[in-house]
């Protein structure tokens, strides 16, 4: 453990890692800050520029982009009421409401403390729960783990935040694409269509590029075309006023409640932060004892503040529970880590700390590493990150669209992988105009794999018994949790659809 | 009963057929004969084609229901088709300038064209420095940080 651990921090320890961290940490802060652009988005642009790097420098880099993002998302919340990404959503009303009564750098200063201790607690919670997870899960054969990835795969279609059937439809369609190619266990061409550069299928990265900066740079160019173009916002001087001491010691507990809430809501796939921040807000309002003090939420409370950015920034530690220790990761983010992990050869999954014990520490080290760079930025360097919030969209759109050409080139040298991320830029835009969620897609095909190796190799094990996937108590309990997702879904629609009809025979009535 | 939404016939009708023409690219398009019955290369590509099937049918039984999706979903207008059609024409374009005259040459170009004629940037400030800027910034971030290889062009190798 103590070798690991010093290997890792030698791994860690060095000038590009810390470039690294600073270049990943002022790209997440400013894609989660400003509305339209996602942590995300961020994640899949930055993915090419780790291919060159070395494994520590490469991760470092995507996991300050993903804290950073987390963080910055309350920026624009805070100061110009609109949440730089969906987790930042419950900061608005009461972060918002501090700024317009001019009390923002109190609110900024709460939000970045409470989102480091946020932070930097769910890692501890993180270290354990992936140590105690990974040795259990050591234990599972190929039916186990097709079980659990379809449970993961299930929980992230049924959470989808439209619907469970259009959910599945884009998780299917994902799991679809991944079958393009050659099959790795027989070798068998699929749907190539006698093409020879269509036999390595569809790169994962090209389509992440693809599905998630595509959709929006042609939004930001039909809204300038349209003459619809969102204005820009000017903010005027802003800067971070960090709380003191007596602040922490009141608001102690109910971060320590936010983030434990916020790490359990990460580690269930498909859940994320915009869920934990929003229970997390109401949990604050309903814990609140005092009555005039609970009226004030909504109206400026910093507790409205408080909780939400304390759970948000746990999210991310949860997040990296299930990533780490059973390789299923929760939302396009971690799938995207996911990616830039396998790129550098480090397979996460309960045999990660077995083969690669110093990598996983070196994420550990590089988590709090962004947290406390993410910190420095967000106190000192405040002014110049609001003057991002100035820049024209369709200007960032143009600098995106050199970046995803390039960035989609990259990956194998092959123009082919261009035109892919057109097409599937294109697939992404029309399946958010027809509002079928596109983190389906993308969890189909990160996941399809292990579904199909798992499935495949289960069965050959069996010799085609179908019965070798209820044979043991841990599968038939992920398959008894798929069928009670899917149900709880469907309930929910059917009680959402007799409410939309008894509110529409009131009205005909 | 509630007034009924035609999305759900259109986006059920639109997944039955998808759905078939998979299954059938399925027999065509992966051989079959290898491996135990339930465990082909064909097994999942089939079984995804008949769980999209499905997803098309309960589409159709919701609209059959009466169900409405939750939040509006506007049509797609022709006039939107065709913005869109112009703005793929730039992505395509870019990319196969990119092929034949390589980053520098393409890159600048293509930004000033998307900004002076499909986003009707008028200062030319903006129009000139911008495209420049943007290509000196990616070309230094990936050939001198990165050491990555950006396309040189197949015209100007040729020349």
């Amino acid at each position: 453990m103590i070798e690991n651990l010093i290997a890792a921090f030698h791994m860690t320890a060095t000038l590009e890692v810390f470039f690294a961290v600073c270049l990943g940490s002022f790209a997440g802060i400013i894609f989660g800050a400003i509305p339209g652009l996602t942590y995300s988005m961020a994640l899949a642009l930055m993915l090419p520029f780790t291919f060159t790097m070395e494994p520590a420098t490469g991760i470092s880099l995507l996991l300050a982009t993903y804290i950073g993002g987390m963080t910055g998302g309350s920026i624009s919340a805070i100061l110009i009421g609109i949440p730089g990404t969906p987790s930042a959503a419950a900061t608005v009303a009461d972060g918002y409401a501090l700024a317009k009564k001019g009390e923002a750098s109190i609110a900024l200063g709460a939000a970045v403390i409470v989102s480091t201790i946020g932070g930097l607690i769910s890692l501890i919670i993180m270290i354990l729960l992936v140590d105690f997870i990974s040795k259990f899960a050591i234990k599972f054969g190929p039916a186990e783990i097709f079980m659990l990835v379809l449970f993961g795969f299930s929980t992230i279609c049924g959470l989808a935040e439209r619907s469970l059937f259009r959910g599945l439809v884009a998780g299917v369609l994902g799991l679809m694409l991944m079958t393009i190619g050659i099959d790795e266990l027989e070798g068998v061409q699929r749907f190539t269509f006698g093409n020879v550069q269509m036999l390595q299928g569809v790169n994962l990265l090209v389509a992440m590029i693809g599905l998630f900066a595509v959709p929006h740079i042609l939004e930001v160019f039909l809204q300038r075309i349209n003459k619809e173009d969102k204005v820009n916002f000017d903010v005027g001087e802003v800067k971070t006023t960090l709380p003191g001491f007596q602040f922490i010691k009141k608001y102690f507990n109910l971060v320590l409640r936010c983030t434990g809430l916020g790490t359990s809501i990460g580690a269930i796939p498909g859940s994320g932060g915009p869920i934990a921040a929003f229970l997390a807000y109401s949990h604050a309002k309903n814990s609140e004892k005092d009555p005039k003090e609970k009226d004030t939420f909504g109206k400026g409370n910093i507790a409205g503040v408080v909780a939400p950015e304390a759970a948000n920034n746990a999210v991310t530690g949860g997040a990296m529970v299930p990533l780490l220790s059973l390789g299923i990761p929760g939302d396009p983010a971690t799938a995207i880590i996911l990616g830039g992990l396998l790129i550098h050869g480090i397979v996460p999954g309960p045999m990660l700390f077995i083969e690669n014990a110093p990598a996983v520490y070196s994420i550990y080290f590089a988590i709090v590493a962004a947290y406390i760079v993410v910190f420095i930025f967000q106190v000192n360097f405040i002014k110049y990150i609001v003057k991002i919030l100035k820049v024209q969209p369709h200007h960032l759109a143009c600098a995106i669209l050199i970046m995803v050409v390039v960035g989609s080139y990259v990956i194998r040298n092959s123009f082919l992988d261009i035109y892919i991320m057109i097409l599937m830029g294109l697939f992404g835009y029309f399946l958010n105009r027809i509002k079928i969620p596109i983190t389906p897609v993308v969890l189909g095909l990160v996941l399809g794999e292990a579904i199909e190796s798992n499935y495949r190799t289960a069965m050959s094990l069996s010799s085609g018994e179908i019965s070798i996937f209820f044979s043991s108590i841990v599968s038939v309990l992920f398959f008894l949790l798929i069928i009670l997702t899917i149900a709880l879904q469907v309930k929910k629609r059917i009680l959402e659809i007799r409410k939309q009809k008894n509110q529409f025979d009131k009205g005909a009535a | 009963m509630i007034r009924k939404s035609k999305f759900y016939l259109a986006l059920g009708l639109g997944v039955l057929a998808f759905s078939i023409t998979w299954i059938f690219l399925v027999f065509f398009q992966i051989e079959g004969n290898i491996g135990s019955p339930g465990n082909t290369p064909r097994s999942i590509p089939f079984f995804l084609g008949c769980c999209m099937f499905l997803l098309g049918v309960i589409f159709i039984y919701q609209y059959y229901l009466g169900y409405r999706p939750k939040s509006s979903i506007e049509g797609i207008k022709k006039n939107e088709i065709k913005n869109i059609a112009i703005c793929i024409f730039f992505f395509v374009l870019y990319s196969f300038t990119l092929e034949w005259f390589g980053f520098l040459i393409s890159t600048p170009v293509i930004i000033f064209l998307i900004t002076r004629f499909l986003l009707q940037e008028k200062s030319w400030k903006i129009n000139i420095l911008f495209p420049i800027l943007m290509t000196a910034s990616i070309y230094f971030i990936f050939i001198t940080l990165l050491n990555s290889a950006l396309p040189r062009g197949t015209i100007i190798e040729l020349l």
